[in-house]
């Protein structure tokens, strides 16, 4: 079976997108991706933000970046083995 | 026997209190923490059946209350619960029930182990006289779920975060997730050959465990762990928001230092039936704060 390929999945925009449903799909498509891939995903600021990071955290992925935004924050999320530290 | 003969006030500070019905009263029942064992809820449950009327109302401060007792049967009720453990609460001016979440022993969100203090403060302090109503709280994190800035006393678990620049992958989530925005990114050579390091503000930080728990390298770690001691807080007709007495306290001997301190300072100094935190109003809160740090022997923050 031929695996699809997920890599051109850059932004996903979970805004709007109320707890737990916005970690379940960021899950979702982080685990669509390759090794090494990130996948940026904007989340609406405040305690939902705080459950999806906690519930992408304990799945074992990682958090490479984030970046505040109006309201909101861009989180990117890679699949695979931390980076080297500086 | 007339409601006269019954005294009143000798009443309420075995947690009976007169209700609307004429001959009939509440009996405030005692539970420290909300923590109540089963057997001790079946003989609530018998009492409530066979002095009341079948069914109880659960208290604002985790208690259990009986209604529509009547008076003649007062003792025969509290005989029957005292037999199962069931402590009478108190009313009045004197020291209530102290609350508590269930803290770290079942909470994931836990700093605090909050049945073991506030067990201690109720054997230090329960039903004491003191000028006004006195509550006391012990939850065991900044979520606050038992509210401690709401209470005369409140005690939260808490922790202070370390920046650990040697885990640190930049990745700027704590400045991101830190519901305070508390913490920043600043330019420049941290003295290590970095060009940039993570700070916290102190006064902005609620020594929540946001960070510390998110931090993807942990490289956030728990630097100090410990209480968070507020003093003064009331609800009621003149609500007043708790002050800080200190952001961390480690050792739990200190804790019971300042509240032991902040409790004869405020039988000292309150007026009849002023609250606490009203009286640190009048007197002054840096004066309070002062004269609790003396008599406790400790420093402030």
């Amino acid at each position: 079976m031929q695996e699809q390929d997920h890599s051109r999945i850059e932004n996903i925009d979970l805004r709007g997108v109320s707890c737990p449903v916005n970690a379940t799909m960021a899950k979702k498509a982080i685990s669509q991706l390759h090794e090494g891939e990130t996948v940026r995903i904007i989340f609406d600021s405040g305690e939902s933000l705080i459950r999806a990071v906690r519930s992408i955290n304990d799945a074992g992925y990682r958090i490479v970046k984030s970046e505040q935004l109006d309201n909101a924050v861009a989180v990117i999320v890679g699949k695979g083995k931390p980076a080297e530290r500086p | 026997m007339s409601e006269k003969t019954l005294d009143q006030a000798a009443l309420k500070k075995i947690g009976m209190m007169r209700q609307v019905q004429p001959d009939y009263y509440v009996m405030r029942l005692k539970a420290v923490g909300g923590e109540l064992t089963a057997p001790q809820l079946a003989r609530i449950a018998e009492v409530a059946e066979k002095y009341g009327r079948g069914q109880v109302h659960l208290s604002t401060r985790q208690g259990v209350e009986i209604h529509y007792v009547h008076k003649d049967n007062l003792e025969a009720a509290r005989n029957d619960l005292a037999d199962a453990g069931v402590e009478m609460g108190a009313c009045g001016p004197r020291v209530r029930s102290v609350v508590a979440c269930p803290g770290s022993e079942t909470c994931r969100l836990g700093v605090l182990d909050t049945k073991p203090l506030s067990r201690e403060f109720d054997a230090r302090y329960f039903k004491q006289e003191m000028p006004s109503k006195f509550k006391i709280a012990v939850t065991g994190c900044s979520s606050n779920c038992t509210k401690a800035n709401e209470n005369d006393i409140g005690v939260r678990g808490a922790i202070d975060p370390r920046w650990e620049a040697d885990e640190c992958t930049d990745c700027g989530l704590c400045v991101t997730v830190c519901p305070l925005g508390a913490i920043g990114r600043r330019d420049g050579d941290d003295g290590q050959g970095r060009d940039y390091h993570y700070a916290i503000d102190e006064a902005a930080c609620i020594n929540c465990t946001i960070c510390t728990s998110l931090c993807p390298t942990a490289a956030w770690a728990v630097g100090r762990r410990g209480h968070t001691i507020f003093i003064g807080g009331t609800m009621g007709r003149k609500p007043r928001f708790a002050s800080v007495l200190k952001k961390i306290v480690e050792s739990e001997d200190e804790v019971y230092a300042l509240v032991e301190a902040s409790i004869s300072w405020y039988r000292e100094n309150g007026l009849k039936k002023e609250r606490f935190g009203h009286t640190i109003d009048r007197v002054g809160l840096e004066k309070c704060k002062e004269e609790i740090f003396a008599r406790a022997g400790s420093q402030q923050d």
